[in-house]
C-alpha cells in the first residue's frame, strides 16, 4: 500500500535510523517489522470494521520537530491552574524527590496492537516520560499538556509513565490543538508496579478538524490500581485504543469513558481488558451521546485467561442517539477461559426517555434545555466515579479549553 | 471402544448404497441433477452456484480450529439402492430403513407413526417419504421433499428458492446450492393454521459423505406452522461435512416457529471424528405483522457454525431466537443469530444460553442491525454462559449497529459457573452431584426449553442431562 | 380560568374521554372522583399536554392575562410557564439529575418568561429549603437525583415541593393521596392548602374521599366511562363514600 502516510513514514524512518542509538534503532525497526507483518487494516479487519482509515492515510509530509508554542489563551488558563496542578508543558523537564519528567527514551520495546500503532511507534518523536519514585505520593495532580500546531501536519509521539512500587499519583492529560486538519498519533505506555496506584483523566479536545489516533497500554502488577477516564469531545476523526493488562494478583482496573459526538464526528473507542492473573478485578463503563450526524463506535473486550480464577469483571456501554442522522455501532465482547469468575456485560442504544422529557417539560423547562439536562444526567455517574475531586473539578470547566 | 461415551444414535445401518463418484466438478452436479430428473432451470441454478463457489475462499473467521476439508474427497450423493424408485407408501420401504428410524424413535409405518406430527424422513441424500400426507392435503398444506416439489410445484420453488439465502451468500451456502440433494419443502396456504406439527428428521449414514440438505418453507398470508427438525449420525472416526441451507418466508400476518434439536455425532473424547455442521438458516418476515421464531438445542457436532437469522422487512414484524448450546470434550460451537431490522416498528428478542464443559469452546456470535428506515425498532438480547470445569472457554461476541435514532436496543450477558451455594443447598437435600448439576443447568436453560413443543422439550431436557452426566461424571 | 368543552381523547386508539365539560374559576377547588379506568388520570395528562394522548374532539381554553387561549395548542413546557402544574400520580425518576438543578432550571425558565428577576444560587437554595421544610422533606433530598430511590411518600412530597416552588395558578393533583400514610397525607394537604388563594385554582383527582377531609373542595364531580355523570358540592363525596359508585352508574345506564 502506497498511501501518503506510508510514504511519509518510510522517508521519516530512513531519516531517523542513521542518527538513532542502538536501542532506538531496535525500537523503530521492530515496530516497522511488526507493522508489515500485521498488515494495514482494511474494512475486513474485525477491529476496524466500522472506521475507515482513509482520512489518516492522506496525511504525509515532513514533521516539524519543534516544541510547539502554546497560544496565549491556553497559557493563561494553565497559569490559573498552577495552584492546583503541577503543569507539564510540552518538552518540560522537572525533577523532584517524588518524580521526574524528561523526554521519553526508546529503551523499552513497544508492542503496538495493530499496524497503525506500530507504524506510529516506528516514526515516533520522543514524548514525555514521567517516573514516580517508589513509595512516593505526589500531592498535586500532574497536568500533562499536549498541544499540536497546524505546521506539525502529522505528528507521532511515544510517551512513557512508570509508577514505581507503592507510589500514588493522579494525572490529568489535556490534548488540544489548532482547529486545522492535523493528525496526531499518540502512544502511551504505563507501567504500574506492585501496590502502586494511578488515576488518570484524559481530556481529548483536539480541534474539530483534526484527526486523532491514540493507543494506551497499561500493565498492572500485584496489588496495583488504575483508574482511567477518557473524555472524547474533540477531533473530527477519533480512534482511541486502551489496552489494559492485569498481570498481578489483587490488581484492579477501572476504565471508563465519555464520548460526545456532534456534527459529522466519527469517534471510535476500543478497550481491551485482559486478566492474565487470578484474583483481579476490572470494570469498564463507557457512555456516548451522539448529536447531529455523528457516528460512534465502541468495541470493548474482557479477556480472562485460563487459570485466572476468581476474577470479577464487568463492562457496560450505553449510548444515547440524539441527532436524526446519528449512528452507533457497539461490540461488547467476552472471551473467558476460566470457570470460577464473574463476567458481565451490557450494552444499550436508545433515545431519551419520553416520560422523563414530559416530566421536565411539565415543569416549564424548554425542550432544548430538557435535552441538555437529561444528557448531562445520563453521563453524571461516569463523572462521579472519578475518585479525585481535583480531576473532577477540571471537567467542570472543560468548556474553557 | 470402551473409551467412547454413550451416543445411542451412533449405530450404522447395513444397507447397499448407491453413490456418485467422490469429488466435485460440473459432471458430478449434472449427475445429481440427472438422477433427480430435474428441469433445466434447476441445473442452471446449481451450475451458477458452483461457478460462484469456485471463486470463493473458505472462511476462517470463527473461533474454530480444524484440519482443512478436502472437497474432492467427499461423496456428494449417497442413497439407499432400494429407494431408487421411490415407494408409493412408507409401508413399502426397505425394512432395514424402517428399523433404523424406529431405533431412532421415529416410527414411519402407518400403524405406529406418531400422531400430531407429520414427518419427512431424510436418509443420506434422499427423502424416504412423508407421513400423514392425507390430512395435510385436505388443508391444502404441501409438505414433501424438495426434489418432489421441484417436479410438482416448480413455480413455487422457482419463485422462492434462493431469495432468502442467495447462492452468493457465503462459501457453504454456495456449495449447498450447487450440490444439495434433498430436504423438505413446505407451503402453508393463505389463512391456514397447519393442523399438524411438521417435522424433518435427518440421518447421515453413509461414510465419507457430505450432507447438503435444503429446506424451503413458505407461510402464506395469515397462516401458521410449527416446524421441528432433528438430526443424528453414526459414530465414525472421520469427520463428515453437513452444510445445509434453510430458508423461511413469512408473508403478511403469517407465523413460523422453527425448532431444532441437533444431535449429530460429536467425535470422541480426543476430538476424533464427528460432524462439521456449517449451516445457513435464515427467515424473512416479508409481510406486515409476520413472525418467525427460531428455537434450537445444539448438543451435537464436532464443530458448529450456525446463525439462524431473521430479516425483518414487513412493518411490525417480529423475530425471535432462543438457543441452548452445550459443548463437551473437544467440541467447538460458534452459534448465534442476526436480526436485521428493515421495517418500521419491528421487534426482536434473543435469548442464548451456552454451557461449556471439558476442553470445549462455546461462542455466541450475534448481530443486531437497525437500518435507517426501521423507525421505532426494538431489540432485547440476553446471552448467558456457564462454564463447567476449568479447561473450557465461553465467548460472547455481540454486534449492535444502529442507524435509526428512534430504535431501542438492549443487550445483556453474563458468564458464571454453577454457584457452589446452590450446589451445596441441593446436595444437602440428598441429591447427587450429577443430579444437582443437571437440575441447575435445566433451570439455566428453562426460558429456551419452554419455547419448544412439549415432546421436543422433554427430549431436549433428557439429551442435555445425558450429555452432562457423561461429561461431568 | 379553565373551560373544558366536549373533550374527547384517545389513548392507543381507544376512546377514554367521551365528552367532558367543566369550568373552573379562580379561587375554586374542584375534585374529580370516579372508579378505576373512568378516565381521571387521562384528563390530567391531557391538560398537562402529554404527547401520547390524542384529543379527537372538543376544546380547552385557559385564561392567560385575562385572554382566553387554546390550551391544547400549547407545548407542555409553555403550559407550565403559564402556571399549569400537574402533580404526577407516578413521579418519574431521573438518575443523574439533582433535584436542586432541576428545580432551579424550572424556576428560572418560569421567571424569565414572566419577566421576574431570577434568584442567585444562594438565594434560591434558601428559598427552596424553606419550602422543603413546609412539606417536611429533609433538605438532603435536594442534592439527590430527582426521585431516585425515594419512597412513595417522599416522591409525593417532592411533587408538592415543586408545586410550592413554582407556585402555579392552576394545580392539578393526580391521585396525590394514593399510597400515603395519614401523616404524609396531612403534610401534602397543608402544602396544597397554602396554595389556595382567590387567584389560584386547584383540581384534585382522587379515588377516595379521605383527602377531601383535609382539602375541602367547592365542587365534586364524578367521572364514569369518560364523562362527568354527576356534579355537586362536597356532600357528594360523602354520599359516594357511603354508597359507592354503583347507584350513579346504574342511574346512568
Amino acid at each position: 500500500m502506497t498511501t501518503n502516510l506510508m510514504k511519509a513514514a518510510k522517508s521519516r524512518l530512513d531519516n531517523l535510523l542513521p542518527k538513532a542509538s542502538l536501542p532506538e534503532r531496535r525500537f523503530r525497526e521492530r515496530a516497522w517489522e511488526r507493522m508489515e507483518k500485521l498488515g494495514w487494516p482494511g474494512r475486513k479487519s474485525e477491529t476496524w470494521r466500522y472506521t475507515t482509515l482513509a482520512p489518516v492515510e492522506r496525511h504525509g509530509g515532513d514533521p516539524v520537530a519543534v516544541v510547539p508554542e502554546l497560544p496565549a489563551s491556553l497559557e493563561s488558563r494553565l497559569t490559573s491552574l498552577e495552584s492546583d496542578f503541577i503543569v507539564i508543558r510540552p518538552g518540560a523537564k522537572l525533577s523532584s524527590p517524588q518524580f521526574t519528567v524528561r523526554d521519553a527514551e526508546f529503551t523499552s520495546e513497544y508492542l503496538g496492537e495493530d499496524a497503525v500503532s506500530n507504524l506510529s511507534a516506528a516514526v515516533a518523536w520522543p514524548g514525555t516520560e514521567i517516573e514516580i519514585a517508589a513509595g512516593a505520593e505526589v500531592s498535586k495532580p500532574l497536568l500533562l499538556v499536549k498541544y499540536q500546531q497546524a505546521e506539525a501536519g502529522w505528528r507521532s509521539a511515544f510517551h512513557r509513565v512508570v509508577v514505581n512500587a507503592g507510589a500514588k499519583v493522579q494525572v490529568a492529560e489535556l490534548l488540544v490543538g489548532e482547529n486545522v486538519p492535523y493528525l496526531r498519533t499518540d502512544l502511551t505506555q504505563i507501567k504500574v508496579a506492585d501496590k502502586a496506584r494511578i488515576h488518570w483523566l484524559r481530556i481529548q479536545k483536539e480541534g474539530l478538524k483534526a484527526h486523532h489516533f491514540s493507543e494506551t497500554q497499561i500493565e498492572l502488577n500485584e496489588g496495583s490500581g488504575f483508574h482511567f477516564t477518557q473524555w472524547n469531545e474533540g477531533a473530527g476523526w477519533v480512534r482511541s485504543q486502551i489496552l489494559c493488562e492485569l498481570r498481578g494478583r489483587g490488581a484492579e482496573a477501572n476504565v471508563q469513558g465519555l464520548t460526545f459526538g456532534s456534527s459529522e464526528q466519527q469517534i471510535d473507542q476500543r478497550v481491551v481488558v485482559s486478566h492474565h492473573s487470578g484474583e483481579t478485578a476490572s470494570s469498564q463503563l463507557f457512555k456516548g451521546v451522539y448529536k447531529d450526524r455523528s457516528r460512534g463506535v465502541f468495541n470493548g473486550k474482557i479477556y480472562i485467561a485460563q487459570d485466572a480464577q476468581k476474577v470479577d469483571s464487568k463492562q457496560l456501554n450505553q449510548n444515547l442517539l440524539l441527532g436524526p442522522g446519528a449512528e452507533v455501532n457497539t461490540k461488547p465482547e467476552l472471551e473467558i477461559y476460566a470457570d470460577d469468575v464473574k463476567a458481565n456485560h451490557g450494552a444499550s442504544v436508545g433515545r431519551l426517555d419520553e416520560e422523563k422529557i414530559f416530566y421536565l417539560r411539565s415543569r416549564g423547562i424548554p425542550p432544548e434545555q430538557v435535552e441538555s439536562l437529561l444528557s448531562q444526567a445520563f453521563v453524571t455517574d461516569v463523572i462521579m466515579k472519578i475518585p479525585d475531586s481535583g480531576l473532577r473539578r477540571l471537567l467542570e470547566s472543560v468548556d474553557g479549553f | 471402544m470402551s473409551e467412547v461415551r454413550e451416543y445411542k444414535h451412533g449405530f450404522v445401518t447395513e444397507i447397499d448404497t448407491e453413490t456418485i463418484a467422490k469429488g466435485l466438478n460440473e459432471d458430478v452436479i449434472r449427475a445429481i441433477s440427472r438422477r433427480k430428473n430435474e428441469p433445466d432451470w434447476m441445473l442452471d441454478y446449481r451450475l451458477k452456484a458452483y461457478r460462484h463457489w469456485l471463486t470463493m475462499t473458505e472462511p476462517h473467521w470463527a473461533k474454530a480450529d480444524y484440519e482443512p476439508i478436502d472437497y474432492q474427497d467427499i461423496y456428494y450423493y449417497a442413497a439407499p439402492k432400494s429407494v431408487k424408485e421411490k415407494p408409493k407408501s412408507l409401508d413399502e420401504l426397505d425394512p432395514e430403513l424402517l428399523r433404523t428410524f424406529e431405533r431412532l424413535g421415529i416410527p414411519l409405518t402407518e400403524q405406529k407413526r406418531i400422531s400430531g406430527v407429520a414427518i419427512d424422513a431424510v436418509f443420506d441424500s434422499v427423502s424416504l417419504g412423508t407421513t400423514h400426507k392425507e390430512i395435510l392435503e385436505r388443508h391444502g398444506v404441501v409438505f414433501c421433499s424438495i426434489s418432489e416439489a421441484i417436479q410438482k410445484y416448480p413455480e413455487l420453488v422457482r419463485k422462492y428458492l434462493g431469495t432468502v439465502v442467495p447462492h452468493t451468500d457465503n462459501f457453504f451456502a454456495a456449495l449447498n446450492a450447487a450440490v444439495f440433494s434433498d430436504g423438505s419443502f413446505c407451503y402453508i396456504p393463505k389463512g391456514v393454521r397447519c393442523p399438524l406439527d411438521l417435522s424433518t428428521y435427518f440421518r447421515i449414514n453413509a461414510q465419507e459423505t457430505g450432507q447438503f440438505e435444503r429446506t424451503l418453507l413458505i407461510a402464506d398470508e395469515g397462516s401458521y406452522v410449527n416446524y421441528l427438525e432433528g438430526c443424528t449420525a453414526p459414530q465414525r472416526d472421520e469427520n463428515q461435512l453437513h452444510a445445509a441451507v434453510v430458508e423461511l418466508i413469512a408473508l403478511e400476518n403469517a407465523e413460523i416457529r422453527y425448532s431444532t434439536v441437533q444431535n449429530w455425532y460429536t467425535g470422541d473424547r480426543e476430538g476424533r471424528g464427528g460432524i462439521y455442521n456449517f449451516v445457513t438458516k435464515r427467515g424473512k418476515c416479508q409481510g406486515r405483522n409476520s413472525k418467525i421464531s427460531w428455537t434450537q438445542v445444539e448438543a451435537g457436532s464436532a464443530i458448529t457454525w450456525k446463525y439462524p437469522s431473521c430479516i425483518l422487512q414487513g412493518e411490525n414484524s417480529v423475530g425471535a431466537f432462543y438457543s441452548v448450546a452445550l459443548t463437551h470434550d473437544r467440541m467447538q460451537a460458534d452459534t448465534g443469530t442476526k436480526m436485521i431490522h428493515i421495517g418500521k416498528n419491528t421487534k426482536s428478542t434473543i435469548i442464548s444460553k451456552g454451557i461449556s464443559t471439558g476442553h470445549s469452546v462455546n461462542s455466541y456470535r450475534g448481530l443486531v442491525k437497525i437500518l435507517p428506515g426501521a423507525e421505532g425498532a426494538r431489540n432485547f438480547s440476553q446471552c448467558d454462559s456457564m462454564l463447567v470445569g476449568n479447561r473450557s472457554g465461553a465467548n460472547t461476541f455481540p454486534v449492535i449497529e444502529v442507524k435509526n435514532p428512534s430504535a431501542v436496543v438492549e443487550h445483556e450477558a453474563s458468564t458464571s459457573r454453577i454457584s457452589e451455594e446452590q450446589l451445596f443447598y441441593l446436595q444437602s437435600r440428598g441429591l447427587s452431584q450429577e443430579e444437582c448439576v443437571s437440575l441447575l443447568v435445566n433451570g439455566f436453560c428453562k426460558e429456551v426449553f419452554k419455547q419448544l413443543p412439549l415432546e421436543f422439550s422433554v427430549e431436549a431436557v433428557k439429551l442435555i442431562e445425558m450429555k452432562l452426566e457423561n461429561s461431568i461424571g | 380560568m379553565l373551560q373544558i368543552k366536549d373533550l374527547h381523547c384517545n389513548v392507543d386508539g381507544k376512546e377514554v374521554l367521551r365528552g367532558i365539560n367543566l369550568t373552573i374559576n379562580p379561587g375554586e377547588v374542584h375534585a374529580i372522583m370516579g372508579p378505576n379506568g373512568s378516565g381521571k388520570s387521562t384528563l390530567s395528562k391531557v391538560l398537562a399536554g402529554h404527547p401520547a394522548y390524542e384529543v379527537t374532539r372538543g376544546e380547552v381554553t385557559y385564561e392567560v392575562n385575562f385572554t382566553p387561549r387554546d390550551l391544547l395548542t400549547m407545548a407542555p413546557d409553555e403550559r407550565a410557564r403559564e402556571g399549569v402544574f400537574l402533580a404526577f400520580q407516578y413521579p418519574i425518576e431521573v438518575p443523574g439529575l439533582s433535584n436542586m438543578t432541576f428545580l432551579r432550571t424550572a424556576f428560572n425558565s418560569i421567571c424569565r418568561h414572566q419577566g421576574v428577576q431570577e434568584m442567585s444560587e444562594d438565594e434560591f437554595r434558601k428559598f427552596v429549603e424553606k419550602k422543603a421544610a413546609l412539606v417536611d422533606l429533609d433538605p438532603r433530598f435536594l442534592d439527590r437525583a430527582v426521585n431516585e430511590g425515594f419512597s412513595g411518600g417522599e416522591k409525593k412530597r417532592n411533587e408538592i415541593l415543586q408545586m410550592a416552588v413554582l407556585s402555579p395558578r392552576l394545580a392539578i393533583l393526580d391521585e396525590t393521596d394514593s399510597g400515603l400514610d395519614i401523616d404524609s397525607l396531612k403534610v401534602v394537604a397543608s402544602g396544597v392548602n397554602k396554595l389556595r388563594s382567590k387567584d389560584n385554582a386547584i383540581l384534585l383527582i382522587t379515588h377516595y374521599q379521605r383527602l377531601l377531609d383535609y382539602i375541602v373542595p367547592d365542587f365534586v364531580h364524578v367521572l364514569h366511562r369518560g364523562r362527568i355523570v354527576q356534579s355537586g358540592d362536597k356532600t357528594l363525596a360523602l354520599t359516594l363514600e357511603e354508597r359507592g359508585y354503583d347507584w350513579l352508574v346504574k342511574a346512568e345506564a
